[in-house]
């Protein structure tokens, strides 16, 4: 029966392959994102798209961290986790690494708005370098998981903000006049960066929580 | 299609394919977690394909959608370890 299902997985799998290479190329967006990216105050297309031709998405897809980080939250235990790497060299590579860690985080947020990098990039380094020190014993804060969830909603609330000043100002929504499009998306992207790390620590501290 | 784009293309059906007998196949939940994932990578790959265009120039479009599609798989990914650790315990009482 299981090797059935599994021919069967196989066939379907030729016929996507068979329709994929049969679909006609098609020019997409592409051109039109480039045109157009002088209006968006930053030179790197991906974050044109994301923060300012697609800034809905980005918004939501910021709420969608902040939704699973407060939901894992609220699944899990509440003892928090010991040490799970002992040791000296575990210990003198979390100190050493650390550093260089938030400091390329800073770096790809700085970059990311002409250059590949942004605040999804800084923010899972970030994230990395505090769960480093989580897992060698030296909790980093946000410690509290009040603490961390708010900072978790700080990237969506600074989102918002922007978009809803924007709105006051020239009555559409998230639609980030030129002249400052630059400064603004650099000020949402610092605010996401530190609020999907946060949101990111309070999965794993969720994940890893003993019961 | 070129015939790296034809090795891509063929690559990331065959994650989705994959991934989708697994998500099918398996009763344990952290496998079918495992599986949805292995598929999203293959929409993943896909999506990377069709961004370079027929005149060679690459379209941001589909890497954003992809950048925001990771985030999403990581979110979900760790809701789902969450809900599988506490199905666990809750059953083990």
């Amino acid at each position: 029966m299981t090797v059935l299902v599994g021919v069967g997985f196989a066939l379907v799998s030729l016929a996507l392959f068979a329709a994929l290479v049969a679909t006609p190329e098609a020019p997409g967006l592409g051109a039109l994102a480039r045109s157009e990216i002088a209006a968006t105050g930053v030179s790197n297309p991906v974050t044109a798209v994301l923060l300012d031709y697609r800034a809905y998405d980005t918004l939501l897809e910021l709420v969608v961290v902040l939704l699973a980080a407060v939901a894992a939250g609220a699944l899990a235990p509440r003892e928090p986790a010991p040490a799970q790497l002992d040791g000296p060299v575990a210990e003198a590579a979390a100190g050493l690494l650390t550093p260089g860690i938030v400091l390329m985080a800073g770096y790809l947020l700085w970059i990311g708005s002409k250059a590949p990098g942004g605040a999804f990039q800084a923010a899972s380094l970030l994230a990395g370098g505090l769960i480093l020190l989580e897992v060698t014993g030296k909790t980093p804060p946000p410690r509290s998981e009040a603490v961390t969830r708010a900072v978790a909603g700080l990237g969506v609330l600074a989102f918002l903000g922007v978009g809803v000043a924007v709105a006051a100002a020239n009555g559409v929504f998230l639609d980030h006049p030129a002249s400052i499009a630059g400064s603004l998306i650099l000020a949402i992207e610092s605010a996401a960066t530190l609020g999907i790390a946060a949101g990111l620590l309070a999965l794993f501290r969720a994940g890893t929580a003993s019961a | 299609m070129s015939p790296v784009d034809l090795l891509y293309t063929a690559v990331a059906v065959a994650l989705f394919g994959l991934g989708l007998g697994a998500l099918a196949l398996s009763a344990r939940p952290l496998k079918k977690l495992l599986g949805a994932n292995v598929m999203g990578t293959g929409v993943f790959s896909l999506l990377i394909v069709t961004a370079r265009g027929p005149d060679g120039a690459t379209d941001p479009v589909p890497h954003a959608l992809v950048i925001t599609g990771i985030v999403v798989t990581v979110a979900a990914t760790g809701l789902g370890l969450a809900l599988i650790r506490r199905t666990r315990s809750a059953s083990k009482d």
